[in-house]
């Protein structure tokens, strides 16, 4: 039974390092500011809610396990405050977002 | 200003209380009555804040949710987030990286500013959705591509946060533009 509890909080936690991996190559990848806030804010939320689930199944029927599940629950309530913050300001100061329709317009022109 | 009633009271006190419980672990006398005095601190000094307007139509009590659904809702959006978050995994992954920005703008027809900001916060939560801009009842949301913002543009997510307030379904989204072109951006 500690064997099938073990692997399952190993699988949450491998899964939550994958997000977290994924949105750092999506800062690198991604074209400008606002879908780069995409990538750091929601594959790190997502990430951090499924290590901290991880650690959830491992602790098991605990009190640390219901401060770690208050952990998420006030990570879900003040990511996106901060996300909407960054992206009102950047909006507000006049930058423009990139969109992709506008390059494939470029391409054509020049054709 | 307005009236607190006893009902948002006790709710705010309940839920203080479970945090302190939680916090502490300890469930002797002592730590018990710490625990009361300290929360009813916590209120007696937050209860001006509370009674204070933000907006016009700010939601005046608790006892308007609908506790059903309120308990419901959560689940929910964690599915959706993970749904969500597996589809932008697989889009910044694959080499191509083929992401479709636009800016979606759109009216929501809500019945406070509660629900206004829980339909915000709901759509920064789901990955590749944003919400950028939220003045009254205007909505600016970047999406990272078009599967993203199916969930708003089809009335699915703000129907579920109607259904926190309102048993009754109806159209919640209206003036819904889709902007891909920095061109249509001045006009806006």
């Amino acid at each position: 039974m500690t064997e099938f509890i073990n692997i399952i909080s190993i699988l949450l936690i491998a899964l939550g390092i994958i997000f977290m991996f994924v949105g750092s190559v999506g800062i690198i990848r991604l074209p400008d500011f606002y879908s780069r806030t995409h990538a750091v804010s929601k594959s790190d939320t997502l990430g951090i809610i499924f290590v901290m689930l991880g650690l959830v199944v491992y602790e098991g029927a605990t009190q640390s396990s219901l401060k770690l599940i208050l952990i998420i629950l006030f990570i879900a309530l003040s990511n996106p405050v901060g996300t909407h913050a960054l992206a009102r300001a950047a909006l507000k100061k006049g930058l423009n977002p990139f969109f992709s329709d506008d390059q494939l317009k470029k391409k054509e022109e020049h054709k | 200003m307005k009236k607190l009633p006893v009902f948002t009271l006790a709710l705010s006190f309940i839920s203080l209380m479970g945090f302190w419980i939680i916090m502490s672990g300890y469930l002797d006398f002592i730590h018990i009555t710490m625990g009361i005095v300290t929360v009813s601190g916590v209120m007696f000094v937050n209860h001006k804040l509370k009674q204070h307007l933000f907006h016009e139509d700010d939601l005046a009590d608790l006892s308007r949710f609908r506790f059903g659904s309120v308990i419901l809702y959560p689940f929910w959006l964690l599915g959706q987030i993970i749904v969500a978050g597996f589809h932008v995994v697989g889009l910044i992954i694959k080499p191509s990286m083929p992401i479709h920005t636009t800016l979606i703008t759109f009216r929501a027809d809500l019945p406070s500013s509660h629900a206004r900001v829980i339909l915000g916060t709901s759509i920064t939560l789901t990955p590749g959705t944003l919400t950028v801009d939220l003045e009254d009842d205007r909505f600016t949301v970047h999406a990272l591509d078009d599967k993203s913002h199916e969930g708003i543009t089809s009335d699915n997510m703000p129907r579920k946060v109607l259904s926190l307030f309102e048993a009754e379904e109806r159209q919640v989204i209206h003036d819904l533009k889709i902007i891909n072109l920095t061109q249509k951006q001045a006009e806006v």
